[in-house]
């Protein structure tokens, strides 16, 4: 059967001796075959390790609720303790060929970071409310800082990850990401401008076209920051001496996202039915019942939405990831994790955020028996590399507690 | 945690709590009723606090940025000059019988609207004159606009607004698909609640101000009803409860009516 969200198979590479040649017949690449749960038309070799996750909910629950309450009671004051806890059990209920990861962040210095971004961000929204003009100036800067910011978090999360007693780390170079990112932070800005009330002795429509103009801007802007962000997530790390290698490149993922939310018409879809959401939601009397018809539509496809992106954009880059000899495979269907997130959100409208560990517990299971590492060779291939620096301080603190996802 | 015995005291205890079953179930009992007792006392508490210790002159851009950007505000009165002359006068006796002398008064074209923004700003349009046509009924309004000055509800809404935020997403541990469900809380429960809350308190100020003056709390009332006529004649929509910015014209006219009886 096609597989309607296809992940475009990898290239066939050539045997030694071997050309390029007739691999690809005419240069177009062949048309996805496999169904979603199938391996690619080049299945990694290798032994298949098994990836598990074997945490039981009433112990999360248990640990999630005294961290929520010690939280609230000091009013987020316990919460880098109350995060390192839960990222700590986690990671160690994950389990690759029988042995756990770890995670060591460093409480203190999330506490820092958390009150240097509270007071930059307390000083900006302070600003904004004295001078509301200078709302796109803030929105501009805080993209300018923010490619250092993204390399800086990015490696911290893979610093802070341990697996078989070796570390893994990442470089931190920030040029990729700038352009990307500064071109998300002026469609954003465009937009924060008040130019309806600049131009309106300019007449009354040219406001509105340069405000479609900056909307199309940030639709253009948007995917290629989430496919930079992607490869460089991947692109830059490594585990001990070992680089992460992915055969891709942003140009790759960009060109997927598209070939889905545009060529496939997912994007129109997805207006079409959050405009016939509103439609109905207008034909009802009650105003009350309009906005929680809304809102619940809201949550849910954007809920959806953003999951089902992400996963299919995982699916494609772990198809194309190496760590030495070991190769990642992900059969993971992007509707069903989308649906399933959509529900988890909804569940916890209902029970006040109570079902959350539940979720979390569960939504790792079916992500663990759906991704497949593949080993060619042993461990010992694998050695430790050079311990990770640290970086400035205020830098490792500030991104310690920055935590932004960018996706469609 | 690392370092002083008191601290892995501390972590110890922690860690005996969250492998007890009991102290879970407490804890999540607590995560229920607490946080309904933080919206129901300390919120309102800190509402109520912290705007007094923010100087008003640091609002006033808020109220000028307002009046030039919304659209509502966007098209000069065509109302005479005599009769906006005459109305000023109006409105800066009142102000002045409030205690708020600095009280500027807007006109802009625009159906029947009625608006205090900060810096002590209010706004009357075109449509209200024309459909209150009595000077007593906006008299009325503007006691009612004067309340939301001196109550500084602009700004206590905003702060109020973003603790409710913070609150609603601190349930909800900030994790991932969470967060959107603590913003939607908040917009669709919270706010309309506070924003009544202003409303009720406005209103509570301008019949106080009116029997001041000598004239019945009943104006408001009366002036409500018509503007509520005026808004469903022009099809703008009613049949809001819990998610209403204002209060129902009902109650409010019947708190008109017993504090005209007072």
């Amino acid at each position: 059967m096609r597989n309607p969200f296809d992940i475009p198979p990898i290239p066939a590479m050539p045997l030694p001796g071997q050309s390029h040649r007739g691999l690809d017949g005419d240069g177009t690449r062949a048309p996805p075959g496999f169904a979603f749960d199938a391996v690619s038309d080049q299945p990694p070799a290798g032994r298949i390790l098994t990836l598990s996750f074997d945490a039981d909910w009433h112990d999360y629950f248990r640990l999630w609720v005294v961290c929520q309450l010690l939280t609230l009671l000091t009013l987020g004051l316990y919460g880098p303790w109350a995060r390192a806890r839960r990222v700590a059990f986690l990671a160690r209920h994950w389990r690759l060929d029988g042995h756990s990861f770890q995670v060591a962040l460093e409480p203190r210095a999330l506490l820092h970071g958390r009150l240097l971004l509270l007071v930059l961000l307390v000083s900006g929204l302070a600003l904004s409310w004295v001078w509301p003009i200078t709302v796109p100036l803030l929105v501009a800067f805080s993209f300018a800082a923010l490619p250092w910011l993204m390399a800086h978090s990015f490696a911290l999360r893979w610093r802070t990850l341990w697996y078989r007693g070796m570390h893994f780390g990442a470089a931190t170079p920030s040029a990729p990401l700038r352009r990307p990112l500064w071109q998300l932070g002026a469609s954003v800005a465009l937009l924060a401008l008040p130019l309806d009330t600049w131009l309106r002795g300019a007449g009354p429509m040219l406001g509105g076209v340069l405000w479609i103009a900056a909307l199309g801007f940030l639709v253009w802007s948007w995917p290629n920051a989430t496919a930079a962000l992607t490869h460089y997530r991947f692109s830059q790390a490594r585990w001990g001496a070992t680089p992460f290698e992915l055969a891709t490149g942003p140009d790759q993922i960009l060109e997927h996202m598209w070939s889905f939310w545009v060529d496939k018409g997912a994007l129109l879809f997805l207006v079409l039915m959050y405009v016939g959401l509103l439609a109905v939601a207008l034909g009802i009397q009650s105003r009350d019942w309009q906005a929680l018809l809304h809102a619940v539509g809201y949550l849910a496809l954007t809920v959806f939405t953003v999951t089902f992106a992400r996963g299919r954009r995982l699916n494609f880059v772990l198809h194309r990831l190496k760590l030495g000899g070991l190769a990642f495979s992900s059969a993971m269907p992007p509707a069903r994790a989308g649906w399933l997130t959509a529900g988890y959100a909804v569940l916890a409208l209902c029970t006040l955020g109570l079902s959350i560990p539940w979720s979390t517990v569960h939504y790792a299971r079916w992500r663990a028996a759906r991704v497949k590492l593949h080993l060619q060779g042993d461990w010992s291939q694998f050695g430790p590399g050079p311990a990770p620096l640290r970086a400035n301080g205020v830098m490792d603190e500030l991104a310690n507690s920055f935590d932004i996802e960018i996706g469609i | 945690m690392t370092g002083a015995p008191g601290s892995n005291r501390l972590t110890r205890w922690i860690d005996r709590a969250i492998a007890s079953n009991g102290a879970a179930l407490t804890c999540a009992a607590l995560l229920l009723t607490l946080p309904v007792l933080m919206l129901v006392y300390a919120l309102p508490a800190l509402v109520r606090w912290l705007p007094d210790q923010i100087p008003a002159q640091w609002e006033w851009p808020l109220g000028d940025y307002a009046l030039r950007s919304h659209p509502l505000f966007a098209k000069a009165s065509q109302l005479p000059l005599a009769q906006r002359q005459h109305l000023e006068q109006r409105v800066a006796a009142l102000a002045q019988q409030a205690g708020l002398p600095s009280v500027q008064v807007v006109f802009r074209d625009a159906p029947a609207q009625a608006a205090a923004l900060p810096g002590n700003l209010v706004v009357l349009t075109d449509g209200m004159v024309h459909q209150l046509a009595r000077d007593e009924l906006i008299d009325a309004v503007v006691a009612h606009e004067l309340g939301h000055l001196h109550h500084r509800h602009h700004l206590r809404q905003m702060i109020g607004r973003e603790l409710a935020v913070a609150l609603a997403l601190r349930l909800n541990g900030q994790e991932g698909a969470a967060v959107r469900t603590g913003t939607v809380i908040a917009d669709l429960a919270l706010l309309p609640h506070f924003s009544r809350e202003a409303e009720r308190q406005a209103d509570a100020y301008a019949f106080a101000l009116l029997r001041a003056r000598g004239q019945s709390p009943l104006l408001l009332g009366q002036a409500l009803q018509q503007l509520e006529a005026e808004g469903e004649a022009r099809g703008a929509h009613a049949h809001a409860r819990y998610t209403a910015s204002h209060p129902p014209t009902a109650e409010r006219f019947e708190q008109a009516r017993r504090a005209a009886q007072e």
